[in-house]
Parts: structure tokens; C-alpha cells; sequence
């Protein structure tokens, strides 16, 4: 929290917080060692164009990863952006279906769709007083019965020129999607550690109640986190629906604990008051950069899962030592 | 507020104390009560003595497993591992069961042993390492799925047609596998109201550090509701078996938030040191009967998803309307 509200006021400070106790510094070491690792075990890993793809792989992550690093800050979780993108999914498939007449309205749409999916899990959360992980988990299970609804178990449609050109085209060498990811990162980046809400975002989490009698409205500022991750679940939604181009049930399934992952991995704490966005794109990273691994050399998907329990856990083990 | 809550036993008279244990448990009863009723209302058949028969036999499993996971959440923690082990014990013990269908037990007892050893190391990781619960217990499961998955990825194995009569035997009028809730909720109870062991899991929860000052060995008090999660869910996941006849690597995928659900909507908090089996039961069978009540009538599977999400938050909110309401 202290680098949080202190962030930027003087170097040396900054200098000190990006040495090796940084979370986010440690991932993306991690990375680097991994790439190292990989030009070591196989040949063709390391190649430029590979590497776009595994980079391209990770956005979706990425992306939802930033609304669930924003709640996890704050001291919450959501669990229901996994469905969320499902359903974001569907409804664009059939609306647009095939073509870019409806577009705007269609993203548009979606994207408020995410948004008030996320107000309900906010008011839910601070207003009834439903633990977090109940809510959206509650929220998950219902947007899924909806998904299934509004599709009758066989969705329909495709998604538009334009959303698959963002989903699977490419600029220059670059795919769209991974374009897409750093823009967006660098904007919640700077919105979380050069604007007042980014400050208070820390603030709640790391002391809600000496936030609160700071003056912070901390309820505003939950609701406001859950809405920021459900929209990032909408953006995700569509980047991914235009990447396979149809409607699909089970397009969103693992979002959901797999961007705790990312933002546990790329050192956000649990409880709440530290973590970064930088950290959470690295951790998506290198979960993505594994996997890729794995299947390059072959490892069937038993044995990737047993590789990110691994992960996850010596993940945790480090940064709790180095916290003592 | 929890240590105030988990303080009340010792320091208010008896019979208030009973009066504010009802007020506890009350709304997940209530919420049971009004569930047969609208079950039963909408669906005679219901109430025959063979749908009760199905919705207790059928919700044994999550029963067992929730005993673990409300055991866990008292102390302030969460166990995500719960499904992974369930499928990881069932489809191992029907494997195994299959070349080697001489040594039932031997290979029951073992598959038991390995829930406990996991719960264990679970235990151990939270207790004295220190690490975040739902994390730990998350990657924790991911391991188990992938073991799982490695020893078969489809489903398959037999068990004995003898380990069989442990989900079918039927004592007098009542189904073993009643018999056996009865005998592990009662002992749980007792445990956790009666015992020293029970009273510290409750101080864990509420005040893990005050705990510690006044002299429980907590990290060995979380160590064992991990130990005694896993192996729950180790047998649930046999008796999965012995219910089913043959293993599947994937059975137990739906039971880790379940078990979470069943011990929230049984009114035990998620921040530790508030709650009981009591509650836990009624959310089970709540689980159970809205199963069963949304299969008799036909409602899709996709509407049963809506109905379970919004009963899930819904009865939550209500509590804490309720409760504001009181105070």
C-alpha cells in the first residue's frame, strides 16, 4: 500500500520498490528465466513468430486479469467473469451474426452489459453484505443458466469482419489482440497508480475501515471495482469472441480461477492492499508461456494441470517469505 | 464481531445462550421448511417415501464432504481441494478395485489414507507456512485433477458387488447411508459443542491469535480440520463409488463449491469462528431437495442454474436483513 500512495513522489523511493522484493519485478524475472529455459529444451520455441502467438494466447487472460487484480486489491474476488464472458459471447454471435451493420451498438451494448453485471456484484457485496466469493459466485452460476437460455443450449451466429480482425487479425507482424492487451494494460495502469480512485482502490483494501474514516466512500469505490472487472470481462469477451468467431458455451470456462492465478502469480495479495497490473499481465504470461510449453514438448493436459498447481503454490510460498 | 460472537458461550447464562443458537440456525430451517413445502405442493410425489429415500441417499456424498469444509471455514479457512480429492479416492478406489477385487477393504482404507495425507499437507501449509488458504487449496486441487486425469482420463474400474451394499444396504426400514450421516453429524456436533478440540476450532476462527495467547496450539488445530476435510472428502468420493459401481475422474468437480455452499447457506461465516453442523445439514438437504424438486418438474437444467444462483445470494442477503432487522 505504502509504494501505492507514495507512488511516484521520489525516486529513490521508486528505485527501492522496483529492486527484487517487488512482485511484479519477480515475474517478469520469472519470465525471462522461463524464455531462457525454453531456448534451452527446445528448438523453435524461441522464435519470433512462435512467440507473438503464445503472447497472443495470453491477452484474453490478461485482460480479464486486470478486473479481477482491481477486486482482488480491494480485498474481494470475482468468480463471475468467466461466465460473464460466455455470455458476452453469445449475445454477440447472434446479434451480430456475420455481419458489421450492427457493430457499434453490439459492443456497445455488451460492454454496459459487463458493467451492470458488475454493479449488481458491487451493490450485492456492500450493500446486503454478501461475502464476495458468494455473490459472484451466485452471479457466475446465473449468467450461465441465462447464456444457456438465451441460446437454448445451441448457440448461434457469428461474430463480425471487424470484431474478428481485433480477435485473430494482425498489424504489421503484431496480432490485434496483443495490441489491444498493452493498450488497455497501460490505461488501467496508469488509472490505478496516478488517479485518486486507483489510490483509494489501495486504500480499501489495505485498511477499509481507516479509509472510511479518511473520508473515502469505500462502498462507491467496491462497486466501482467490480464494474472495472466485469467491463475488462466484456472487453475480454469480445476480443475472444472475435478470435473464434462464433458463439460458444464454454469459451469463458476457467476464466475465472485462472485469473485469480495470474493475479496471485503476478503478486497481488489475497488479502487485499497490494498488486499490481504490471504484475498480473506477467503472471498471465508465464501461465500461458508454460502451457505453451508443455504442449510444445508434447505433456498431455494432465500433466499442465499438475504444473500450475506447482506453480500457484511455490508462487505463494515465495512472496510470503519474502514479505517476512 | 467474531470474537465477540465466539466469546458468548462462555460468558452469557445457558439459556440465553440456547436462545441465540436457535436465532442462528433458525432462517436456513426456515428456508428448508418452506422448500419441502413449495416441493411438495407442486409435486405430490414428493413427499412418497422412495423420493425421500433418493433425496437423502443422493445427497450423502455432499453431506459428508460438507462436514470437512465446515470444520475448515470455522477456522477461518476454505477447501478447494475438497472435489479433486473426492474424484481423485473414487476413481482410484474403483481401479484398484478392479485388478485386485480381493483386497476391498484394504484398498477403501488406503484410498481414505491418501484424502488424509493430502488434507494433511494442506493443513500443514496453511498452519505453519502461513499461506493463503484459498490459493494454497486451489493449486492443491489443480495437482490432484491432474494426477487424477494421468491415471485415467475417461471413466472406468469396477468395485465388488459386496462394497456395493455400502450405499445400498437397508437396516430395518432406513437406508445405510442415512445411518451413516446420522452417526457422523451427531459425533460432529458432540464434537465441536462438547469438546475441548471443538471449542478451539471456534477460537481459531474467531481470533486466531488471541487463540494462541491463551494457550491453543492452533497451527496444530488447523493442520487437523485440513486432515479431517481430506479425508471426508476421501470418503465421500469411495462412497461415490460403492454408489455408482465404477470410478470417473471427473465426479467430484461439482462438490468443491458445494460443500462451500451447503456450510455459507447453513449460516457458518466465511470469516471463521461463527456457525455449526446444524446448519450445514439443512443446506445440504437444501441443496438436495432443489435437485430433486427441479428435476421432478421438469424445469431445464438452464433454468435450475438461474433458480440455484439467485436462492444462493438471496437467502444470504435475506439473513443479513434479517439480522439488521434484530439489531
Amino acid at each position: 500500500m505504502d509504494a501505492a500512495l507514495t507512488g511516484g513522489r521520489n525516486l529513490l523511493g521508486r528505485l527501492r520498490h522496483s529492486s527484487l522484493s517487488n512482485p511484479a519485478a519477480i515475474i517478469w524475472i520469472a519470465v525471462l528465466a522461463l524464455l531462457i529455459v525454453a531456448g534451452l529444451v527446445s528448438s523453435g520455441f524461441v522464435d519470433g513468430a512462435h512467440l507473438l502467438n503464445v503472447v497472443r494466447q495470453s491477452s484474453g487472460l490478461g485482460i480479464v486479469g486486470i478486473g479481477q487484480t482491481t477486486v482482488i486489491i480491494t480485498g474481494g474476488i470475482d468468480l463471475s467473469n468467466g461466465s460473464a464472458i460466455t455470455l458476452i459471447d453469445v449475445i454477440a454471435a447472434t446479434l451480430l451474426n456475420g455481419s458489421d451493420q450492427l457493430l457499434i451498438p453490439v459492443v456497445l451494448l455488451c460492454l454496459a452489459l459487463g458493467m451492470f453485471i458488475g454493479l449488481l456484484n458491487g451493490l450485492v457485496i456492500t450493500k446486503l453484505k454478501v461475502p464476495p466469493l458468494i455473490t459472484t459466485l451466485g452471479m457466475a452460476i446465473i449468467l450461465r443458466g441465462i447464456a444457456y437460455v438465451y441460446t437454448n443450449g445451441a448457440p448461434k451466429g457469428n461474430t463480425s469482419p471487424v470484431l474478428k480482425f481485433i480477435g485473430s487479425g494482425f498489424v504489421g507482424p503484431i496480432p490485434t489482440q496483443v495490441i489491444f492487451w498493452v493498450v488497455i494494460t497501460l490505461l488501467a495502469y496508469v488509472a490505478l497508480q496516478r488517479t485518486p480512485f486507483g489510490r483509494y482502490i489501495y486504500a480499501v483494501g489495505g485498511n477499509l475501515e481507516a479509509s472510511r474514516l479518511s473520508g473515502v466512500q469505500t462502498d462507491r469505490i467496491i462497486v466501482l471495482a467490480y464494474v472495472v472487472s466485469g467491463l475488462s470481462a466484456a472487453i475480454a469477451g469480445l476480443v475472444l469472441a472475435g478470435y473464434i468467431g462464433t458463439g460458444s458455451l464454454s469459451l469463458g470456462d476457467g476464466y475465472d480461477l485462472n485469473s485469480v492465478a495470474a493475479a496471485v502469480i503476478g503478486g497481488t495479495a489475497f488479502s487485499g492492499g497490494t498488486g499490481s497490473i504490471i504484475g498480473t499481465a506477467g503472471g498471465a504470461l508465464f501461465l500461458s508461456m508454460t502451457f505453451s510449453l508443455l504442449r510444445f514438448l508434447g505433456l498431455p493436459y494432465s500433466n499442465q494441470l499438475m504444473v500450475q498447481g506447482a506453480i500457484l503454490i511455490v508462487a505463494i510460498y515465495i512472496y510470503a517469505r519474502s514479505q517476512r | 464481531m467474531a470474537t465477540f460472537e465466539s466469546v458468548q458461550p462462555t460468558s452469557h447464562p445457558r439459556r440465553a445462550n440456547q436462545l441465540g443458537w436457535l436465532l442462528k440456525i433458525g432462517p436456513v430451517y426456515l428456508t428448508l421448511v418452506m422448500l419441502i413445502f413449495t416441493a411438495a405442493a407442486s409435486q405430490p410425489s414428493f413427499l412418497k417415501e422412495q423420493s425421500i429415500r433418493n433425496v437423502l441417499v443422493s445427497s450423502t456424498p455432499l453431506a459428508i464432504a460438507a462436514v470437512g469444509q465446515t470444520l475448515v471455514i470455522l477456522t477461518a479457512g476454505i477447501d478447494l481441494s475438497i472435489g479433486p480429492i473426492i474424484s481423485l479416492a473414487n476413481l482410484t478406489c474403483a481401479v484398484w478395485m478392479k485388478d485386485h477385487p480381493e483386497s476391498a477393504v484394504g484398498i477403501a482404507l488406503l484410498c481414505a489414507l491418501i484424502g488424509l495425507l493430502i488434507g494433511a499437507a494442506n493443513g500443514y501449509a496453511v498452519g505453519y507456512r502461513k499461506l493463503n488458504p484459498f490459493i494454497l487449496t486451489l493449486g492443491m486441487g489443480t495437482i490432484i485433477r491432474g494426477v487424477t486425469l494421468s491415471i485415467k482420463d475417461a471413466p472406468g474400474g469396477a468395485v465388488t458387488r459386496d462394497f456395493m451394499q455400502i450405499s445400498r444396504a437397508v437396516i430395518g426400514p432406513i437406508p445405510a447411508p442415512v445411518l451413516y450421516l446420522l452417526v457422523l453429524y451427531l459425533i460432529g456436533m458432540y464434537m465441536l459443542k462438547k469438546t475441548p478440540y471443538g471449542l478451539s476450532v471456534f477460537a481459531v476462527g474467531g481470533n486466531e491469535n488471541s487463540a494462541r495467547l491463551s494457550g491453543i496450539r492452533t497451527r496444530r488445530v488447523i493442520l487437523s480440520v485440513y486432515a479431517i476435510s481430506g479425508l471426508l472428502a476421501a470418503c465421500a468420493g469411495i462412497f461415490l463409488a460403492a454408489r455408482i459401481g465404477s470410478g470417473d475422474p471427473l465426479v467430484g468437480d461439482a462438490f468443491t463449491l458445494d460443500a462451500v455452499t451447503a456450510t455459507v447457506l447453513g449460516g457458518t461465516s466465511l470469516m471463521g469462528g461463527i456457525g455449526g453442523l446444524w446448519g450445514t445439514l439443512a443446506g445440504v438437504l437444501i441443496i438436495g431437495i432443489l435437485n430433486t424438486m427441479l428435476n421432478l418438474n421438469n424445469i431445464s437444467t438452464f433454468y435450475q442454474w438461474i433458480v440455484k444462483g439467485a436462492i444462493l445470494i438471496g437467502s444470504l442477503a435475506f439473513d443479513f436483513w434479517r439480522q439488521r432487522r434484530h439489531t
